[in-house]
């Protein structure tokens, strides 16, 4: 196949310069496919997965787009020195959603497609849903290990996540008949820390109560969609795509965080309030998977799937 | 030198709309393989620019917005500069694992030939970050830029790349609960034409076997253009031996130390535009006439 990709760049409103770009099919199929960075990175994502993603479409024939909102990779605009961390609530509620929507329109305008999907990993994944709540005529969104919570930077850095409490404390576990294990343990060369610590995380996250998410009174801090809670904007995002028809999949690799999160938070307590959109709404889950498919078995299957289902609505 | 101009400047504005900067972007082709190109002009460019050479893997992609702040910086200045990305890396085309070492010291040649062509300029400048200090240093053998800097360079390619492989040691542990290949099996593997996957990239036995036999300080390195390493750690105090050997590996070098204000190796510390290192990097260009217009 001849390389098929264009540079291609946009003035949004305050005058920035986004840069982005367009892998072109060689025999389009009508579908067009826009990927949203992950959180702080540019375009191509954690070991080029968006750039191997694109291509594996592009030979499906998908026009697909990809491109570094304001503040980030190539495009114009500042994001202030800080901690990482301090910029993750913003982006998980809807910071890059008005440069978003600038490039889907200019995307729509020039291929005039028949089918527009969405598709963004972790921050991203937010990007994209938020933004398809608000466009309108976007017929499907792949959420991929985005995460369904805020999370105020401090209470992050102070607490052991359980998803991580669970990984730590299986560790120890299997070791529970290893001599040398115990002899580290006895010895005082074990991280006493570490392990109590995940003990104490995992029995607090087992009786902890989860949060009213659509009625009952909210707490300031709810209100204000900080501390470890429910994100309320990627709730109402998913709620809108449901009301009005179009489909999501919610695409959560095994080995990670987010996954255990959307099923703590997300899947279980509120998705059975759901069962009438059920045929709008899918969860595929990949095992053995990390948070960013670093595996080339789960990032193949990754393509694999998100190019199967947008296949199976493209001509539906 | 002047209260004022030994004031350091923070760049804290750099990324937003400038006219006096034209930015293109496009592919250019080496042995008919497209490689992506940002550059980033002067409204009145002088005749030398300078082409940036990226580290190596994940941390190219936690580094970009560095060399795109400085890109912007240098042009604000009157240097044009040249970012690009080599084969099976970034933009450009093909796969990570395809690109061999010696593709990768094409892509520099091919990318400094381009420019120079392209922009009509008759002298370059070369600047690399980490392994693609390296990959630089090695280049500028062939290519006898008029400048070199280094930031943080790699020394021992061997030693990089052996720590490395300790990113997949720790995705071993959360994957399969275990080690179940010790950097050693892994370096086996290598040695033996197999493959490797480090944070989502996939080394080849060919390109690890080539790449890791580099370092910097075994011999004197044919360059006599001046030389800049930028030495970046948490608490400078000392000059690290290995660096102290690699200045006397070159005909003209001197290195200077600053303090750590961004990460390669993790995203914790969001800093688009480190200014100590912006400004000891500028105070060299200046020291030695590059610019031609002052800031």
């Amino acid at each position: 196949m001849p390389f098929l990709e264009e540079t291609f760049s946009l003035k949004n409103d305050s005058g920035q310069t986004i840069y982005g770009i367009i892998h072109h099919p060689q025999s389009p199929n009508g579908g067009l496919v826009v990927l949203f960075n992950i959180g702080l990175h540019y375009r191509v994502c954690h070991a080029r997965l968006f750039v191997r993603q694109a291509r594996y479409l592009q030979n499906a024939g998908f026009t697909v787009a990809r491109f570094d909102t304001a503040g980030l990779g190539y495009s114009q605009g500042e994001i202030h020195v800080s901690r990482a961390i301090d910029s993750f609530d913003a982006i998980q509620t809807g910071l890059f959603k008005d440069d978003a929507l600038m490039v889907v329109n200019y995307l729509k305008r020039r291929f005039n497609p028949r089918k527009v999907f969405f598709s963004g990993l972790c921050g991203g994944a937010l990007t994209g849903i938020i933004t398809a709540a608000v466009c309108g005529d976007v017929d499907g969104v792949i959420f991929i290990a985005g995460p369904v919570t805020v999370t105020s930077a401090e209470r992050e850095l102070s607490m052991l996540h359980p998803f991580e409490a669970d990984v730590l404390f299986t560790g120890y576990l299997k070791k529970i008949f290893n001599l040398r294990a115990w002899a580290r343990f006895f010895s005082g060369r074990t991280s006493y820390k570490d392990l109590f610590n995940s003990l104490k995380v995992k029995i607090a996250d087992k009786f902890a109560k989860s949060q009213p998410v659509e009625e009952g009174v909210e707490s300031q801090e709810q209100l204000e969609n900080k501390g470890d809670l429910f994100n309320r904007v990627f709730f109402q995002a998913f709620k809108r795509l449901m009301e009005s028809g179009k489909d999501v999949l919610f695409l959560m690799p095994e080995l990670d965080r987010a996954t255990y999160d959307f099923d703590k938070m997300f899947a279980k307590p509120i998705l059975k309030n759901y069962t009438k959109y059920e045929k709008h709404y899918s969860i595929s889950r990949i095992s053995r998977a990390d948070h960013t498919f670093s595996r080339p078995e789960s990032s193949k299957q990754l393509f694999d799937v998100t190019r199967k289902w947008m296949l199976a609505r493209l001509n539906h | 030198m002047s209260e004022k101009e030994k004031k350091l400047i923070e760049f804290k504005n750099i990324n937003y709309p400038d006219n006096s900067i034209i930015e293109k972007h496009d592919y250019f082709t080496r042995d008919g393989k497209h490689l992506f190109y940002a550059m980033f002009l002067p409204e009145q460019k002088q005749d030398i620019g300078v082409v940036f050479c990226s580290p190596f893997a994940e941390e190219k992609v936690r580094t970009l917005r560095i060399f795109v702040s400085f890109a912007r910086v240098l042009a604000s200045m009157g240097l044009s500069v040249f970012c690009f990305d080599y084969f099976g890396d970034g933009d450009s085309e093909g796969d990570f694992e395809e690109a061999s070492f010696g593709d990768r010291i094409e892509d520099i040649k091919a990318a400094v030939n381009f420019f120079k062509k392209e922009q009509a300029l008759s002298k370059i400048g070369l600047l690399g970050l980490r392994w693609g200090g390296t990959l630089a240093a090695l280049a500028c053998e062939i290519l006898a830029p008029k400048f070199l800097i280094l930031w943080e360079p790699i020394v021992s390619s061997e030693k990089y790349f052996y720590d490395y492989l300790r990113s997949n040691i720790a995705s071993q542990m959360v994957i399969e609960g275990k080690v179940k290949m010790t950097r050693n099996d892994l370096i086996k593997e290598l040695e033996t034409g197999g493959k490797v996957t480090v944070e989502g990239y996939v080394l080849n036995g060919d390109f690890y076997v080539k790449a890791r036999q580099y370092n910097l300080t075994e011999r004197k390195l044919n360059y006599r253009g001046k030389t800049l390493i930028v030495q970046i750690s948490p608490n400078p105090t000392n000059v690290r031996p290995e660096l102290k050997k690699l200045e006397s590996s070159f005909s003209d070098a001197e290195v200077v130390m600053v303090v750590k204000e961004f990460e390669w190796e993790k995203t914790e510390t969001w800093q688009p535009a480190p200014p100590q290192l912006f400004n000891i990097t500028i105070g060299y260009l200046k020291k030695y006439a590059f610019f031609r217009r002052d800031i």
